[in-house]
């Protein structure tokens, strides 16, 4: 083992066995291009060939002869039919060279060949011998329709040669290997006739007096006619080679075909003895170099043997490492198998055809269509046995180290494949996800019932089968209908959750959706929780700011009281100031206290009235109740209605509120001798409501800061009004569902009020 | 009967508030008693003649609203609910609980007074006196509309209305509680379409209100329903 598994023992095992095979190709090619036996096969063929083409010219020749000739005449061997047929006849026998100017028939080309043609009582011979004397071995033989050809010598090719007479006079022969493939007869005067030439270069008369057919006019003049004469282009019949094949004459219904004559033709036709013996001759020495190179094969066959013998060896040992006692895999042979597979089927298929087309391939030598270098081909043949030899070693060699499917790319693919399978189906995952187990386990039963169905359809089987099948996918289609249902209730769960309505949804554990509905279930609690939580904090926010409200105003109450009461005391007028002051105040501190507390209320945004009123209206009902402010201040306030109407859905005290107050601001920090506009107007969805004034302080705050909580226009701070009015605007606006802009244009302050029409 | 020497029961749990009310309208000539919760203002009841009661809401024992109630089954003299909740549901409960009048703290002392003043005058002078309703006189409250005098009363005292200001009035006095748009009432008074006249009626209802209510931005009678239009108070 230790010597045999030598890589060196197996390299020159593996170069052997090439050397071997190469040196057996090289005999045997060798041998067949120095045989003697391509000289005699071209000879072979040559004599064939030419003996072929003459005694199938002469066949055509007799058979012409004797079915456009030989028949019509009589027991006498007078022509029997009318003159024109005569002549017509004669012509064409002349043309095709078959009569001489005397009317005799000659036969041409008959020197190597002996025949007899036989019609009727009348025969034509160039020999002395019997019809008994032509032996079917070398001879053609046609009796009656018959034709045998001989057996021996390979000279027959086989013509189709037909002919068919008319009921109006002309007899058509399609000849086709002599000076003419068609040719016609009539037996009518053809003197003056027009005429054409067929597709077939036959000469054909007609007569326009409906007696024969004439050729066809195109409709399209720029075409030729359907059977059009070829003449109308040239004049005269067009070359050999543009005849159609063997497409007789067409001719119109009124006219038909009458079929020829059967009387017995008997034509016998052989070559004459010596060139029998000739043709023989030439033939057995083809033969003996034929079975000298198979013989040379036989001899090369234990070389054969010996190269595959140490092809064997090498991979029978392929891989073995002698160092580890064991096979391994080592680096040429770790390519992909497919690679060595490819190589080693290429090798294989080159071998196959070497060998299965060993007498193709002899005979490509013999004619001279190979190299006459066989070391070429030697070389070829060592090449492609290395190669395969080589390829099968390192297969085996992955075969014998159990890795085939890891260096196949295939087994590679079909490994991960099932892995992955394998992996997919050990994993928690696809239990806990109902989803891809349903649909793995649905569609292997639509695959199935598909399969089934189809098999049904393809082999016509039993009903049952194809009823189990229905039944498969109707169940498919159910539970997938099924489980859509249960998904659908998925998402009108998590509708309503999006909508607010934090409810429970409960399933069957069986539902694709119980585990995600479980889980929404859990999500809706948490939400309701969180939602609940923020509702009461709301609500708390709001109490307190009732109670700290009703806190303040209680104190005040009774402050604003005294102060009323202290008012009417007899005092001095320093102190009667003082309690001016402090009524201004305290009234001030009242609405500061109330105006907070709506903000607070507001910006919680609960209680808002939601009612149908017109903002158009409104606005005008504001201004026509504060009127008496309007005038305190002395301001105009020009109130531009751009629309019949703007109806809004809101809460009116509110909205009222919103208006006073930007009415209310313009007035405080106009500019004197200034008017302030109102515009009322629509813009597409929304009724815009502005209130426009020219400021008489600077206003070095920004449009944000404004509407802040306790911004006020001026930092004078004036002794009226909360400095809430702004903030209360947006607020209540924005609880009726509206946006409310301030912007600031040098001294022009602009405030908007923007509310969704409803129509 | 004079509204002078009527005695006022003052309920509120804030002392210094019950003697600041009081005072002022101890100066009006009243004679006042209090309380400071409702038990003791349902005992003074009982034990004194009271022609008209301030009452706080939020006080202890028995706060005001039970305490009106109580009151209510036997009584029907004015009631004025005096309290710091400004809310319009508030508002809304305490006269449906039988409250005449209802007034929010911090109040205005002429408005108290005045409020007072309006609400004994028509408990004595029309309420007690129970004058006769004949079909011409449209009442409202203390609201009278004569329509054979062609006179408003306001708890029993004339009012001098324009005779605009008076078709007005009568017109959304009969059609009590019905909302009249500016439009409706200009086209219903003038006998014309209005054209952009809105603000015209808007000024004599203004007029009117000065003249009919005590808190004009707070009416009793000629109500303002906002974008919408004008109604009177069933």
């Amino acid at each position: 083992m230790k010597v045999l598994g030598n890589k060196l023992v197996r390299a020159i095992a593996f170069i052997t066995a090439c050397a071997l095979l190469a040196s057996a190709a090289f005999i045997m090619c060798d041998c067949a291009v120095k045989n003697d036996a391509r000289e005699s096969r071209s000879q072979y063929y040559q004599m064939t060939s030419d003996y072929s083409e003459s005694s199938n010219t002469l066949f055509v020749k007799l058979w012409t002869v004797a079915n456009m000739y030989m028949r019509n005449l009589d027991s006498n061997g007078k022509f029997s039919s009318n003159k024109y047929l005569k002549a017509s006849t004669e012509e064409a026998m002349k043309s095709l060279g078959l009569m001489d100017d005397k009317g005799n028939v000659t036969i041409d080309g008959d020197e190597d060949f002996e025949y007899i043609l036989k019609y009727g009582e009348n025969s034509i011979t160039n020999t002395d011998r019997k019809p008994s004397e032509f032996s079917k071995e070398y001879s053609f033989i046609q009796q009656n329709d018959v034709v045998y050809p001989p057996t021996k010598l390979d000279l027959h090719e086989y013509y189709n040669m037909s002919w068919y007479t008319t009921n109006f006079g002309m007899t058509y022969f399609t000849i086709k290997n002599l000076s003419q493939r068609s040719i016609a007869i009539f037996d009518f005067d053809t003197s003056k006739l027009p005429f054409y030439y067929d597709e077939n270069g036959a000469k054909i008369y007609y007569k326009e007096d409906g007696t024969t057919p004439v050729p066809k006019k195109n409709s399209n003049e720029n075409e030729p006619d359907e059977n059009e004469p070829y003449n109308q282009f040239s004049g005269e019949a067009p070359p050999y080679e543009q005849y159609g094949s063997n497409m007789p004459y067409s001719i119109d219904d009124k006219f038909e075909y009458i079929s020829g004559d059967d009387r017995p033709i008997c034509i016998y036709l052989k070559p004459k003895d010596d060139i029998v013996t000739k043709i023989e001759a030439v033939q057995n020495e083809y033969n003996a170099a034929d079975s000298m190179i198979e013989q040379k094969f036989i001899d090369i066959i234990p070389l054969i043997a010996a190269a595959f013998a140490f092809g064997l060896f090498f991979v029978v040992m392929g891989g073995y490492d002698t160092e580890q006692k064991k096979f391994i895999l080592k680096a040429p042979n770790k390519i992909f198998t497919e690679f060595y597979l490819l190589i080693a089927i290429l090798a294989f298929l080159g071998a196959g055809s070497a060998i299965g087309y060993f007498s193709e391939t002899k005979r490509a030598f013999e004619d001279g269509r190979l190299s006459e270098l066989p070391v070429y081909y030697a070389v070829g043949y060592a090449v492609l046995y290395a190669a395969g030899l080589f390829a099968v070693n390192a297969i085996v060699v992955q075969l014998k180290c159990r890795s085939l499917i890891k260096t196949s790319l295939f087994g590679k693919l079909l490994l991960k494949i099932v892995n992955g399978i394998k992996g997919t189906i050990r994993d928690q995952t696809l239990r806990k996800d109902p989803l891809t187990r349903r649909f793995l386990i649905r569609t292997g039963i639509a695959v199935v019932a598909e399969v089934i169905a189809f098999a049904l359809f393809y082999y016509r089987a039993g009903d049952v089968l194809f009823f189990i099948s229905l039944l498969l996918l109707g169940a498919y289609i159910y539970l997938t209908a099924v489980d859509l249902r249960d998904i659908n209730k998925l998402s009108e769960h998590i509708s309503a959750m999006q909508s607010g309505d934090y409810m429970k949804v409960k399933v069957p554990e069986t539902s694709v959706i119980y585990g995600m509905t479980k889980n929404l279930n859990e999500i809706s609690d948490g939400m309701q929780t969180a939602v609940e939580k923020r509702v009461q904090s709301e609500r708390m926010k709001i109490d307190l700011v009732t109670n700290v409200s009703h806190d303040l105003k209680t104190p005040l109450t009774s402050i604003i009281s005294y102060i009323n009461l202290l008012g009417s005391e007899e005092m001095s007028p320093e102190a009667r100031d003082y309690v001016k002051i402090l009524d201004e105040k305290s009234a001030r501190l009242k609405v500061i206290v109330s105006d907070l507390f709506d903000l607070a209320k507001a910006t919680s945004g609960t209680d808002v009235a939601k009612e149908k009123l017109d903002m158009v209206i409104l606005t005008q009902q504001v201004i026509g109740d504060m009127g008496d402010k309007i005038e305190k201040y002395g301001r105009d306030v020009r109130t531009e209605i751009k629309t019949d109407s703007a109806p809004i859905e809101g809460d009116g005290k509110r909205l009222y509120r919103v208006m006073q107050n930007l009415i209310d601001n313009a007035l405080k920090y106009s500019l004197d001798g200034t008017r302030i506009y109102v515009t009322v107007n629509r813009e597409n969805t929304d009724a815009v409501i502005t209130v426009k004034n020219i400021s008489a302080e600077e206003m070095n705050f920004t449009a944000d800061e404004i509407t802040e909580r306790f911004a006020r226009g001026d930092s004078s701070r004036s002794t009226e009004g909360s400095g809430l009015g702004l903030s209360i605007a947006k607020s209540f606006t924005e609880a009726n569902g509206g946006q409310f802009n301030v912007t600031i244009d040098g001294d022009m302050f602009t405030a908007e009020v923007r509310l969704p029409i409803i129509e | 009967m004079n509204t002078e020497n009527s005695a006022i029961l003052v309920v509120d749990d804030d002392h210094d508030i019950v003697n600041a009310i009081a005072k002022l309208l101890g100066k009006e000539g009243y004679r006042i008693y209090k309380a400071y919760n409702g038990l003791e203002a349902i005992d003074m009841l009982v034990q004194n003649e009271i022609h008209l009661i301030l009452i706080d809401v939020m006080m202890p024992k028995l706060d005001g609203l039970s305490a009106m109630m109580k009151i209510r089954e036997k009584n029907n003299i004015p009631i004025i609910v005096l309290s710091a909740k400004s809310e319009d549901s508030d508002k809304i409960l305490g006269l449906s609980m039988g409250a005449d009048d209802y007034i929010t703290k911090p109040y205005n002392p002429m408005e108290l007074v005045a409020r007072v003043n309006s609400n004994l005058r028509r408990y004595l002078s029309l309420g007690a006196a129970g004058s006769t309703m004949s079909d011409n006189k449209l009442r409202i409250g203390g609201l009278e509309l004569d329509k054979d005098a062609k006179q408003i009363t306001l708890d029993g005292e004339p009012v001098k209305f324009t005779p605009t200001e008076y078709k007005i009035t009568e017109l959304l006095m009969e059609n009590a509680g019905r909302t009249f748009s500016a439009e409706e009432i200009y086209s219903r008074i003038w006998n014309e379409d209005s054209f952009s006249v809105e603000n015209t009626v808007m000024v004599h209802i203004r007029h009117i209100r000065e003249k009919i209510e005590i808190n004009p931005s707070e009416p009793r009678y000629l109500k303002v329903v906002w974008g919408i239009g004008y109604k009177m108070e069933k």
